[in-house]
């Protein structure tokens, strides 16, 4: 929480006891607290007889004033219907019972009583208050007395309880009259407890995946079982209607609800908060589910507001004293925003007013075009729609008063066949917005209309065209490009000089996930399905991570959507949409194995070693190494700023290098194609870093950087490291330090997602010297970074590295249970194609591993020999037809073989 | 006790004050609702509007002849909207004053009742 809302606010309590001398003393406050001559003041006694007296009064009131607004009406009905037959019809007066025809109250009687019903409702109304942001105009006036108080105009007088929606009170005194009938102490943990069972928390905390019962039970435990000492909180209960007041104040909010008095419980007393983490609820994540509901509340207050606003605004297209001329053009291809949002059918625009704010002094500063420009789906055309809505509420600068403004798909100006049509459109569309006189143009997608020539050759450019268009005309308009299409198109054009560019960036994660709370009810209500929290975050998170080709919260809300209709076909309809379904459709569109999404990535590093011992022999010290290195990697909290890890293995070929990435691609990123390998010696002069990169201006042209693009949750293999070009590898110096590179055509390229795994020859014949000598790894390590590897690369390449790991040649009992491992590939292999089985004998094996040990080239000759010694054997009995299903080929010592 | 005290009890000393309320915060209130309701009618007819833009022609016919027309339309417009807005305006006085005097009628009627009921008694 914010340090100024866990400040406490500066009270005046009234120290009497009683209503009366309240009410003398305290203007019948029992407290309150002054901002600017303004007092909010509590104005309602919360004692068991006031809380009942007030419900009764409350029914009694209501049912009295049905009953005699009915009878009054019925009487006035009587004495008219009478009135009318005596007049019109009287011998129709004899079919109407006796009873009917006698006046009980009579029509002045029935007016008064009429008038009286209506002052009653009149005063009832006038009671009810909305928050005052009043409350929150200066700092609070801590040297004010009762006295001091006392003197305020009435006007200045507002009482809080009257701010307070019928849930709130209604909780809020239950809370206290359950405590009374307990017997303890009305105090903020019998409060928060009561809150915690009402139905608008319990539905906060199965967002949250919290059973609601568990969680009362376990607060009940932790706060009021023991002797809990009442008294010392009563401070913080005045404290907590006061925050609550003035949470609703700063959020907008029209009332005071439960959600107000929630947060500001959290706010009073920080052990809730704890009490929420121990439950797995971190702070930061409980305010953005506050938040959430606080969306879910607003929404309607908030539309309610913007209404009453908009209600005096024309919705006519030539405006409100007809000056304008009517666009048939404009409104068959263009959408008005402004209409639009004056029938609230558009999106509410969460955050961004920094962005619009920068926009509205542009116009106001006089600039006639506007350029957003940013990537694809990062949210541009929400900006324009946030500033459509600011427009129908009129909180924008004279030169944007009283004007439409409409949105023009480029695509929609540059369809058909004809070139001069387009033009032609063009023309058209900005002729009726001028002569309309109160449009403002918003044109999407404006690279579109680059490089489309008239009559081709060097005729002129149809953004020529447009800029010509506007200059001559002073119309206003709003472009929207894409970061890319600018670079590549508008920038250094007409337009392009005379728009003042606005750059619009990627949003938070935290601002995402405010994004998608604010649309996820619509998402709800047409697919029928809820949403967690969790569920929300993980849409942030993974479309961040795995869905880069569009732009945060574009991506993030596609896959809230396409989440919701996977749980309603699978699940039906009024179920929970949990984190996980997230993984699921995750994995369905990018076929990343769920469990790499879903497990906990804590699982599978803790048992890394294990897991890649099954398939790399020996290198004991190299596999503990990585696996150190990739937790150290993980525990260091860089914030995704890093790749995930980046490693240089060392040592002579052959010896499980290529093997234990394999294996990390297996483990941590669930199969072991998803594994992007580079031989760094096909890269040895300076040109190659366009290979890698991409040729400057040309899209999709850099291996590395559109493997990766299109592959983000990847290993990523630099073989042969050391024969890159030295210019490449500084490159990679920024790889492994930032996480990402740009391409050439200015693209960043996310490296976060990747294992970098680097291999080098290098150093391998001093490897091989010194284990010969039986030097122990680590003095080898330190030998070849103080000389070996200075000879190829730089310190801080190096440095860089979370882990130098060296690889030792592998000994004969090592080869052999390689041996082991390949063979059983094989027996897996054969038995699952053709169904037979295989059985070679230990004595086999262990020939075979003499056969195919070799200190120089590790573990390569074993397959060669295996190739020639085995598969050779088995591809002959196989064609031959010997063999039937089920049938085992046993192989022995020097090829003998025969089938069982 | 508290039951009487927050219903009939309650009832009783509404029905004394709401007379003096009537005429003291309700004539407030009335005042007010007559303000706003009258402000914001006049608003969305949009007169003001109307009478500014008098000369400007409609719908951008910026010809002699769109001007003569728009004049002639737009002085039309002026006066049907007038008569439309003093019609409204008319029944919310009458609403406000009905306020002020329908209380006080109903209670002359009742006397009056009350009076000739009493004499032919007599």
């Amino acid at each position: 929480m914010e340090e100024e809302q866990t400040k406490p606010v500066p009270l005046l309590i009234c120290d009497q006891k009683d209503q009366a001398h309240i009410r003398r003393a305290c203007r019948g406050s029992w407290m309150g607290f002054s901002v600017h001559n303004y007092f909010f003041a509590w104005q309602r006694d919360l004692s068991n007889k006031a809380i009942k007296g007030r419900r009764i009064q409350a029914s009694f009131d209501s049912i009295l004033n049905f009953v005699l607004m009915l009878l009054a009406l019925l009487s006035l009905l009587q004495v008219g219907v009478i009135k009318l037959f005596t007049s019109f019809s009287p011998e129709y007066l004899t079919y109407i019972p006796e009873a009917l025809l006698k006046t009980y109250i009579t029509a002045p009687a029935a007016i008064l009583i009429a008038l009286f019903v209506v002052s009653r409702m009149v005063r009832a109304a006038q009671k009810v208050d909305f928050v005052k942001k009043e409350a929150l105009d200066a700092d609070y006036d801590d040297a004010v007395s009762w006295e001091s108080v006392s003197k305020y105009h009435r006007a200045s007088f507002h009482n809080i309880a009257h701010a307070w929606a019928p849930r709130a009170v209604r909780a809020f005194e239950d809370a206290a009259i359950k405590s009374h009938k307990l017997g303890v102490h009305f105090s903020l943990y019998t409060l928060f407890e009561h809150l915690l069972a009402t139905p608008d928390v319990k539905s906060f905390l199965i967002r949250f995946e919290l059973p609601p019962d568990e969680v009362a039970r376990s607060f009940h435990d932790q706060f009021l079982a023991g002797e809990v000492d009442h008294a010392e909180t009563n401070g913080t209960m005045w404290q907590t209607i006061a925050k609550s007041y003035l949470d609703a104040a700063k959020n907008g909010d029209p009332k005071v609800t439960v959600f107000h008095l929630f947060d500001a419980c959290l706010m009073v007393d920080p052990r809730f908060e704890e009490f929420f983490e121990k439950l797995g609820v971190q702070p930061k994540v409980l305010e953005n589910g506050v938040q959430w509901f606080r969306f879910m509340n607003h929404l309607s207050g908030e539309m309610r507001s913007f209404r009453k606003a908009a209600v005096g605004r024309s919705t006519n297209d030539t405006g409100a004293a007809m000056t304008g001329l009517a666009t048939p053009l404009l409104n068959a291809i263009g959408e008005d925003l402004t209409k639009a949002a004056q029938y609230g059918s558009l999106p509410v625009t969460v955050g961004r007013t920094k962005e619009i704010g920068s926009l509205l002094r542009a116009f106001e500063s006089g600039s006639q075009a506007a350029l957003l420009t940013g990537l694809q789906g990062v949210g541009k055309m929400s900006i324009v729609e946030g500033l459509a809505a600011r427009m129908v509420s009129e909180d924008v600068p004279e030169v944007l008063k009283d004007k439409r403004l409409i949105r023009v798909p480029i695509t929609h100006i540059v369809s058909g066949s004809d070139v001069g049509q387009y033009q032609q459109r063009l023309m058209q569309v900005i002729v009726e917005a001028v002569q309309s006189g109160n449009t403002i143009l918003a044109f999407e997608g404006i690279e579109g209309l680059f490089g489309v020539r008239v009559g081709g050759g060097v005729s002129q450019d149809l953004s020529d065209t447009l800029a010509e268009l506007l200059e001559k005309t002073r119309l206003i308009a709003i472009a929207t490009t894409t970061d890319e299409a600018y670079r590549t198109a508008v920038a250094n054009t007409r337009f392009g000089s005379m728009a003042t560019k606005l750059e619009v960036t990627q949003v938070e994660d935290n601002d995402a996930i405010q994004i998608l709370e604010s649309r996820v009810f619509s998402v709800e209500a047409q697919h029928g399905v809820f949403f967690t929290y969790k569920a929300i975050e993980q849409c942030v998170t993974l479309a961040r991570r795995f869905l880069q080709d569009e732009a945060m919260p574009e991506n993030a809300i596609k896959l809230l959507q396409e989440v919701a209709v996977y749980v309603r076909n699978k699940r039906g309809v009024n179920q929970l949409v949990r984190g996980e379904d997230v993984g699921f459709v995750i994995t369905q569109k990018t076929n990343i194995p769920t469990e790499s999404i879903n497990e906990d990535e804590k699982d599978k590093l803790m048992n890394l070693e294990s897991t890649m011992h099954e398939r790399v022999v020996g290198q004991d010290e190299a596999v503990k190494a990585v696996s150190a290195a990739l937790r150290r990697a993980r525990a260091d909290l860089s914030g995704g700023k890093k790749p995930i890890a980046t490693f240089m293995f060392l040592g002579p070929t052959g010896v499980g290098k290529t093997e234990t990435a394999k294996t990390l691609a297996d483990v941590y990123f669930g199969g072991e194609d998803r594994m992007t390998r580079f031989d760094m010696s096909e890269f040895q002069d300076a040109q190659s870093i366009y290979r890698l990169i991409g040729q400057p201006g040309q899209q999709g042209t850099g291996l590395l950087t559109e493997a990766i693009r299109q592959n983000p949750f990847t290993l990523l293999l630099l073989d042969e490291f050391e024969k890159a070009d030295k210019g490449l590898l500084n490159v990679f110096l920024q790889i492994f330090d930032d996480g990402r590179v740009t391409d050439s055509v200015g693209r960043v390229v996310d490296f976060t997602n990747t294992i970098i795994i680097c291999t080098s020859n290098a150093g391998s014949s001093y490897i091989q010297e010194q284990v010969r000598a039986g030097a122990e790894t680590e003095v080898i390590k330190q030998g070849l970074l103080d000389q070996e590897l200075k000879q190829h690369f730089r310190p801080e390449l190096i440095n860089r590295f979370d882990g130098v790991i060296v690889y030792t040649p592998l000994n004969e009992e090592q080869i052999e249970d390689i041996a082991h491992l390949m063979i059983g590939g094989i027996e897996k292999r054969l038995y699952e194609q053709k169904g037979v089985h295989l059985d070679v004998t230990e004595r086999a094996v262990a020939q075979l591993a003499t056969k195919g040990y070799s200190p120089e080239f590790g573990a390569r000759p074993m397959r060669r020999v295996i190739q020639s010694d085995v598969e050779d054997i088995l591809a002959n009995i196989l064609l031959e037809g010997k063999v039937q299903r089920n049938q085992t080929i046993v192989i022995d010592v020097d090829g003998a073989v025969h089938i069982e | 006790m508290t039951f009487l005290k927050y219903t009939l009890f309650a009832f009783a000393r509404d029905i004394v004050y709401a007379p003096i309320w009537w005429y003291t915060g309700g004539a407030v209130f009335i005042y007010k609702w007559l303000v706003s309701t009258s402000a914001s009618t006049w608003h969305s007819v949009g007169l003001a509007v109307w009478i500014k833009n008098i000369f400007t022609p409609m719908f951008q016919q910026y010809d002699w002849q769109g001007r003569i027309i728009s004049f002639f339309m737009r002085l039309f417009q002026i006066i049907f909207r007038f008569v439309g807005f003093t019609i409204i305006f008319v029944l919310y006085l009458a609403a406000f004053l009905g306020w002020f005097l329908l209380p006080v009628l109903a209670i002359m009627m009742i006397f009056n009742v009350m009076l000739t009921s009493y004499i032919p008694t007599l």
